[in-house]
């Protein structure tokens, strides 16, 4: 599969985990209450396509999962991800400021459709972490265990899965065209420039 | 890793077995005290003979504390189910959710601390050659290990820029937005220099002839050794007796 995708995207795809991870580092530097690491996947999914996108969630949670194994399941999520950015990008949506907030909004309702049933059903309704505090207020005051995840999911995530989005759209505008143009997407964002 | 231990010394898809085997143990058992009581121990006692039961037992009480804490919270305290096991002010417990705490952390535990514990004592470079021999590409290893290299690189960039940025003026301190700003021209930089890089990569690779069809040889030989076959053995006669002593007994 990799062999068919050539080697700019095979070699995109340790830089766009990399920057997964070191997206959330950053965040913590700069004390932001965010996670926003899966700017990678997104950029990964606009550069190349759905699988390339769908590669970098994959390796991400697994490799994040040697150090924290619970991870592990959460590649699905991520996956879906790079999966939903793919699609959008080859639909060149992630050309214009307008179609970006629609493929931010369509990324931002994967995670939701499938992190949610994810924490519930695997976890029963935490993956623990500071978010969790939420989950629990939601219960304590008397809502249903989904409800309360999904509360909590739309509260945590929503901000966060928008700025990465727009984060992936402001990247792709300052690389320059002919590096772009070499990503099997590539074309669709120099077009628009010429 | 020039470590002897029992564990390291395994080929890495015995020990892959193995946690597999113990996995599907645990979410056949259907009693918490198969994890709580059985797996686990074993696991602290085989970190122990590794030598490395302090970073192993750190990994994993911070994968896995906050998260049962919560969950014992949620499924026991927080989610109503019919008898009250125990009262105090508020504080209510309930017997059904209790028990579902309790096997649902189990197998979270048994899963956990194996995977944990295998990538604790194997060698990721031994790890992928062993996955090149059962047929993954040798793409699929260079992704992952030049990801491992990538990353603690990255994090050190991302400190430069991020100073570099400070200097010409950008703030990293401040209100929220200010420090949301500081985000992008810390990223960026980081994103383009490294996919600049990209090309120059794949005329070195390309040099190399990393993607021409042949047989790739490997600077490291690690093969399956006799003991390796013994402990497969013992992990399926063991499975399956454990099968026959839940299901038949």
């Amino acid at each position: 599969m990799l062999k068919k995708l050539g080697m700019m995207t095979t070699l995109l795809i340790p830089i766009c985990i990399a920057v997964n991870v070191v997206g959330g580092y950053i965040v913590t530097l700069l004390k932001l209450p965010l996670y926003l690491d899966v700017i990678g996947t997104i950029l990964a999914g606009a550069l190349t396509g759905p699988i390339g996108g769908a590669l970098v969630g994959l390796v991400t949670n697994l490799i994040t999962g040697i150090g924290n194994p619970v991870l592990i399941p959460f590649a699905v999520v991520n996956i879906a991800v790079g999966i939903v950015a793919g699609l959008c990008a080859r639909k060149g949506w992630f050309t214009t400021f307008k179609m970006t907030v629609v493929t931010s909004i369509l990324i931002w309702a994967i995670v939701q459709v499938t992190a949610v049933p994810m924490t519930v059903i695997l976890f029963g309704g935490t993956a623990g972490g500071g978010s969790s505090v939420i989950t629990s207020f939601f219960l304590a005051s008397g809502k249903g265990i989904w409800e309360a995840v999904f509360s909590q999911s739309i509260i945590v995530e929503t901000v966060d899965k928008l700025l990465a989005t727009f984060i992936v759209y402001f990247v792709i505008k300052r690389i320059p065209e002919s590096t772009l143009i070499k990503f099997n997407l590539g074309s669709r964002y120099v077009e628009e420039a010429a | 890793m020039n470590r002897k231990g029992v564990l390291s010394g395994l080929y890495p898809m015995t020990k892959l077995t193995v946690v597999f085997f113990v996995c599907l143990s645990a979410f056949i058992a259907g009693d918490f005290r198969f994890g709580y009581f059985v797996v686990f121990p074993c696991l602290l006692i085989l970190a122990l003979l590794e030598g490395q039961f302090v970073p192993y037992a750190k990994k994993l009480v911070s994968a896995i504390v906050i998260m049962f804490l919560f969950i014992f919270l949620i499924k026991a305290c927080l989610v109503p189910s019919e008898t009250v096991l125990w009262r105090w002010g508020i504080l209510k417990i309930y017997e059904q959710g209790l028990a579902d705490a309790l096997s649902l952390t189990s197998i979270i535990l048994v899963a956990g601390g194996t995977i944990l514990l295998f990538f604790e004592t194997t060698d990721i470079e031994d790890f992928m050659i062993s996955l090149q021999k059962v047929g993954i590409s040798h793409i699929g290893s260079y992704v992952f290990l030049s990801t491992l290299q990538m990353i603690p690189d990255f994090i050190k960039k991302s400190k430069t820029i991020m100073q570099a940025q400070r200097a010409r003026g950008i703030e990293t301190e401040g209100n929220l937005l200010v420090r949301l700003k500081a985000f992008l021209p810390t990223l960026t930089p980081l994103i383009i220099s490294s996919i600049a890089d990209i090309e120059d990569k794949v005329i070195t690779m390309e040099a190399r002839a990393f993607s021409v069809e042949v047989k790739k040889t490997h600077l490291k030989e690690i093969n399956m050794a006799s003991r390796d076959k013994i402990v497969i053995g013992l992990a399926i006669l063991g499975f399956v007796l454990f099968l026959i002593w839940r299901f038949i007994l």
